[in-house]
């Protein structure tokens, strides 16, 4: 640490009071971890209340009271893992984890066709993928691009949203026929108008709100059933219900299959963005992510979708709002992670708790799924756009989401299609999803190739970048003029980035590492220098780059001769890492 | 980047022979639709297809459609968007079309398209007071529900084959054509004619297996127009006609809506540079929409409005030509005397057009989706899109309206555009009036004005507790803006006739501040100006000054023209 801390708990410019490593009092952190379990402990048992709605009869007994004790006691322990980390697993920051709602309609279509087994198998069988990802996760980034998480994401509501449609005017025998969506629509404008407009302090509490509100107004229309909540134990554990695991593997298992591991791996990406944004909030010195962070909260995410496997029940994930939260009281100490875990471990034991919220009726908890879902929807549509959308990406969103929805409508093979092909392709995000990823291999395919070159940062650089270009240029039939022009470019570029002070480089000057790629087709062509210092791994810190949380220092070089050149030029600066991008048009 | 994604912009003439070419092919995508929805309407209201007002409504409609294309194309006064929108006959209007027809045949319906004409017109010269409305979010919103209303009617298209054919057929001829369309669409010098290279790859295939019934075009005359048909009006305005006035307004409203989407993202789509979206081109759009549906009630036909398809075409094709949007209405008005031609192009297989709307839908849907985040999407902006888009789609569903309400406004409720468009319509107003409230100022645009609006902002600012250097730059951002607007719209033709106003509105929330400055026209895009500036190296010009002041200090400009009016709103952020 090259410069003093301020002392833990002192309030500093950053607003962080304590970081990871310090050690608040333990009424406070216990009080906090109060805060953010109350925060999360609604969307946790929500989950696995809609999945056993969704399928309906085909669900045993004492299957809900075993889930809602099991996804608080997995919770628990993983977001305990999460943030006390042991060995590669955990981040150690407070990240906590709770049931994931991106799980609904495949764990509900795993229940349906083959009960809680079946689930549970598949939740272990696809967190396997992730502990083989998780510690290659550039190779996840290259597969799962942006196109492809934002796309399946957006599916991810349209395979739930028919489910919730279908029990928003679902109501007991004898109830009035506008009792069901008068409650829906009380609990939606509730939810929303508190999630838009509630002040800093409410707004973390509209779901619980609106579900108090839908639930009195459900019990004026007649439609409110009290008796589970009457009915739990104040405390206990449920007596069996774990459903135990089917290796029998059928055609149902390996036709779900697919649509799992889409899931997982989108939610290792989202994990992977919520440990680069705990970071960046955790401590008082800025300081550049540390990508070990990132590979051990994917693999706890890991361990925490295997215990939701053992135990049969649906998958977890980070929850972003720990993030927020985190950001507005200052406190990033591991032990309210810790204290966050121990309180929902320790809820399961107390089944009326969590019977509260099984009593609300079905439209109650369509409106908080629509809005959960919805507002999930959006962020898938950010991610894709936050590309930037040509008629390429275009094409590619439409067509795959569109082709999804049309399989999951059913109507593409009316006839139905057999086996494994069948389960796999009348889920729409599987087919959607697959669609994407073709394309996106498709269109990497056809396009310009790149051409890659790895060398050391130093100005003899500039011989082999020449010889590339030259070449590349000759292919493409550049003419003489235009050629040059590229070459010019790419050699005021390479002299700019050599003026850098390299920050990090104190230590051992001289060896930075530049990766220089050029991608050229018949007009224009895309030069990128990226250069870091010399031992770190280029592609992991791509990696985390390409979540962009925090935002670029668009530095101001020395840009005149260059613009001369290139048609555009953008410079971002990291800690220890400069990327210039530089674009090149040729003459006509 | 979309470089070269925009072949022809709209102020480029392709040569003659591909620029008719290029109309053909564009006529292809609507005229289906074109044709198809006077016909259920009339099957809707148990008329038969071969009566002699159908065969009138399908002239009239070509001829209608053809002619406002043009129109929208070429801009004339106030009428037209200058863009490339396709009209056709619009499907908002099949319910109330049809309760029309039964309760009062085709001269009620006449007359009540009429009235529906003029709240248009309302409509397109009244939008500056609906600004803080009709917003891109909610533009965007309603693009998406677009394509959530017409996928379903595609998806049952997509099995579709005539009786007798193999089972697997429409299916293949399906994937077949949807392949061609998006691989040649996404890129390459083919992308202009990867529809008709689509529609020609699916015909061939479909052919060999039965699914192209080429009887229609057999049967149709050569050439021809109806010589009569016309119902005329009904201006006894009876209690039917105010029974189903109220419907036909609110489906106006949505129609509106619609063509407002349409116009600021085919607006988007047209440039090679994007530009700020124009709002005189959306005024036009929904005045020219306005006419199209005068000669739809004139002519004793369905209402006419702007297709979304044509948006979706401008993207996936890089053609957004002025030029090849009249050529599109000369040839649906050609096809109105030429019957089997318009056959021929109504003949194409469910399955193959049901993979052209495939992706001109999702492309739409895309297109939406870069609307909704044009202007940077916060956390309220993202829970009202996904909410009100899932609302929407609950409606469209079926699933929501109870079982009690049947006839007409069953068929309103279960059109998620208009329940989602409500929905974010409603969601927005609660956001607008949930902010503090305004302060107002109202001044002649003069020298002197700048005094009196940095006393007025700094009192302001003063009362927020913004630091003294948040309240420099609150202040020195109204200044470059008002002076922008005075002296900075060069060759502007002000020769000192009368004062021009100002309404200057403050409204600050927390640490930042929103200024909203409202002036008679201008005639440059501020806005426009600002995103040039970042691309030019060189030294800046005396008058860019101010606009370079002007970013410095904001952060963000948005300008937003109308006929007569420019609103100017500048985000200033406080520092802490």
């Amino acid at each position: 640490m090259s410069r003093p801390s301020p002392k833990p708990g002192a309030s500093s410019p950053s607003g962080i009071r304590y970081q990871p490593d310090e050690r608040p009092p333990p009424l406070l952190a216990l009080g906090l971890g109060l805060q953010m379990t109350l925060v999360q402990v609604g969307g946790i048992i929500l989950t696995p209340i809609i999945v056993i709605r969704a399928a309906g009869a085909s669900v045993p007994d004492g299957y809900l009271a075993w889930s809602l004790f099991a996804v608080l006691i997995v919770a628990g322990l993983s977001t305990v893992l999460q943030s006390a980390r042991f060995g590669r697993f955990g981040a150690g920051h407070v990240l906590t984890m709770g049931t994931s709602g991106a799980f609904i309609a495949v764990s509900a279509s795993a229940l349906a066709t083959g009960g809680p087994s079946l689930l549970a198998t598949l939740v272990l069988a696809s967190s396997l993928f992730q502990f083989l990802l998780a510690f290659r996760l550039s190779w996840l980034r290259r597969l799962i691009t942006p196109t492809v998480a934002g796309t399946v994401i957006m599916l991810i509501a349209v395979t739930v949203m028919p489910i919730v449609f279908g029990m928003i005017g679902s109501v007991p025998e004898g109830a009035p026929s506008y009792a069901a969506p008068t409650t829906f629509f009380a609990t939606l404008v509730a939810i929303a108008a508190l999630g838009i407009r509630g002040s800093r302090a409410l707004k973390p509490w509209s779901l619980a709100i609106g579900f108090v509100v839908g639930c009195a107004i459900a019990s004026m229309l007649g439609i409110l059933d009290l008796t589970p909540g009457r009915e739990a134990a104040w405390f206990g554990a449920p007596d069996g219900g774990w459903p135990g695991l089917d290796f029998s593997l059928g055609p149902a298992f390996w036709g779900l299959l697919p649509a799992f591991v889409f899931v997982t791996l989108v939610g290792a990406i989202e994990t992977l963005g919520d440990a680069i944004a705990i970071q960046r909030v955790s401590w008082r010195d800025r300081r550049a992510p540390d990508y070990r962070v990132v590979e051990g909260a994917v693999a706890a995410d890991g361990v925490g979708n295997l215990l939701s496997g053992l135990a049969g029940v649906v998958p977890n994930t980070t929850y972003s709002s720990s993030v927020s939260v985190t950001e507005v009281t200052g406190v990033a100490s591991r032990r309210v992670g810790i204290a966050v875990g121990g309180i929902l471990a320790a809820l399961a034991f107390f089944p009326k708790f969590a019977a509260v919220f099984t009593a609300a009726p079905d439209p109650v908890v369509a409106a908080a799924a629509l809005f959960l879902i919805g507002v999930l929807f959006t962020v898938g549509l950010r991610l894709v756009v936050a590309e930037g959308v040509g008629t390429t990406q275009a094409v590619i969103v439409g067509v795959s989401y569109w082709l999804g929805a049309a399989f999951q409508s059913g109507l593409v093979f009316p006839d139905g299609l057999d086996g494994v092909a069948g389960s796999l392709l009348d889920n729409g995000m599987t087919a959607g999803g697959l669609t994407a990823l073709l394309l996106v291999l498709f269109t990497e395919w056809t396009g310009p190739r790149p051409k890659r070159l790895s060398i050391r940062l130093e100005p003899a650089a500039g011989a082999q970048i020449e010889e590339l270009l030259t070449d590349l240029a000759r292919k493409r039939r550049w003419d003489a003029a235009s050629s040059t022009r590229l070459v010019a470019a790419a050699e005021e570029a390479l002299l700019t980035l050599l003026q850098q002070p390299s920050e990090a480089g104190a230590d051992g000057e001289g060896s930075r590492k530049l990766r220089f790629t050029a991608r050229a087709g018949k007009a224009s062509a895309e030069l990128e220098f990226v250069a870091a210092a010399g031992g770190e791994n280029l592609e992991d810190r791509l990696t985390m780059l390409s979540d962009r949380p925090e935002a670029p220092e668009e530095a101001e070089i020395s840009l005149r001769l260059l613009r001369h050149y290139a048609s555009s030029v953008r410079h971002q600066k990291y800690h220890g890492l400069d990327i210039l991008s530089v674009h090149v048009d040729a003459a006509r | 980047m979309s470089v070269g994604s925009v072949r022809y912009q709209p102020d480029e003439r392709p040569p003659l022979p591909a620029g008719i070419a290029l109309g053909i092919q564009l006529a292809l995508v609507p005229i289906g639709a074109i044709l198809l929805i006077p016909v259920i309407v009339a099957r809707g209201a148990g008329l038969s297809a071969t009566s002699e007002w159908m065969t009138w409504a399908l002239f009239v409609a070509l001829l209608g459609t053809g002619l406002i294309t043009i129109l929208q194309s070429v801009r004339v006064g106030r009428f037209g968007a200058g863009y490339l929108l396709t009209t056709g006959t619009s499907s908002s209007f099949i319910a109330v079309n049809v309760a029309a027809l039964q309760s009062g045949g085709p001269a009620l319906l006449a007359t009540l398209i009429l009235a529906a004409a003029l709240l248009y017109l309302v409509i397109a010269f009244r939008l500056p007071t609906l600004r803080r409305l009709l917003t891109p979010t909610v533009a965007g919103t309603v693009i998406m529900l677009i394509t959530v209303a017409v996928m379903p009617v595609a998806f049952g298209m997509i099995a579709s084959a005539p009786e007798g054919a193999p089972s697997g057929a429409a299916p293949l001829t399906f994937f077949v054509t949807l392949a061609v369309i998006a691989v040649f669409g996404m890129r390459g010098r083919l992308k202009p004619w990867s529809l008709v290279l689509g529609f020609l790859v699916g015909c061939a295939v479909a052919y060999p297996l039965g699914i192209l019934d080429l009887s229609p075009v057999r049967e149709a005359a050569w050439l021809g127009a109806p010589s009569a048909g016309w119902p005329g009006l009904d201006l006894s305005f009876g209690p039917e006609f105010w029974a189903l006035l109220p419907a036909f307004w609110f489906v106006t409203l949505v129609a509106a809506l619609k063509t407002l989407g349409n116009s600021v993202a085919v607006q988007r789509l047209s440039w090679r540079k994007p530009r700020a979206p124009d709002y005189r081109a959306v005024e036009g759009a929904v005045a020219a929409d306005g006419l199209g549906c005068l000669i739809g009630g004139l002519g004793g036909t369905t209402p006419m409005t702007t297709y979304s398809s044509s948006v979706a075409v401008v993207e996936l094709t890089g053609v957004a030509s002025r030029r090849v949007g009249v050529a599109v209405g000369c040839v649906l008005i050609g096809l109105a005397f030429f019957p089997k031609a318009a056959a021929l192009f109504a003949v194409v297989p469910d399955p193959v057009a049901a993979a052209a709307i495939l992706v001109l839908m999702g492309v739409l849907f895309t297109a939406g989706m870069r609307l909704v985040v044009a202007e940077g999407i916060d956390r309220n902006h993202g829970v009202i899109v996904g909410v009100s888009f899932w609302v929407g789609s609950a409606f469209e569903s079926g699933l929501v309206v109870p079982a009690g309400i049947q006839g007409i406004w069953r068929g309103v409720l279960e059109s998620g555009v208009t329940m989602g468009g409500l929905t974010v319509l409603l969601l927005i107003l609660f956001l607008e009036w949930t902010r503090p409230r305004p302060r107002r100022l109202v001044l002649a645009l003069d020298d002197g004005a700048v005094r009196r609006i940095a006393a007025f902002l700094t009192d302001i600012a003063t009362a927020r507790r913004w630091n003294h250097m948040s309240r420099m730059r609150l202040v020195g951002a109204a200044e470059e803006a008002l002076l922008t607007l005075i002296h900075g719209t060069p060759g502007r033709s002000d020769d000192g006739d009368g004062e021009r106003q100002l309404r200057l509105t403050a409204r600050v929330e927390g640490d930042s501040a929103e200024l909203e400055f409202i002036a008679a026209g201008g005639k440059e895009n501020i806005e426009d100006r600002l995103a040039l500036l970042s691309d030019e190296p060189d030294a800046p010009e005396e008058h860019e000054l101010g606009l370079r002041l002007l970013r410095h200090y904001a952060g963000s400009v948005r300008h937003q023209q109308y006929h007569g009016l420019d609103i100017l709103s500048v985000h200033v952020e406080a520092t802490r």
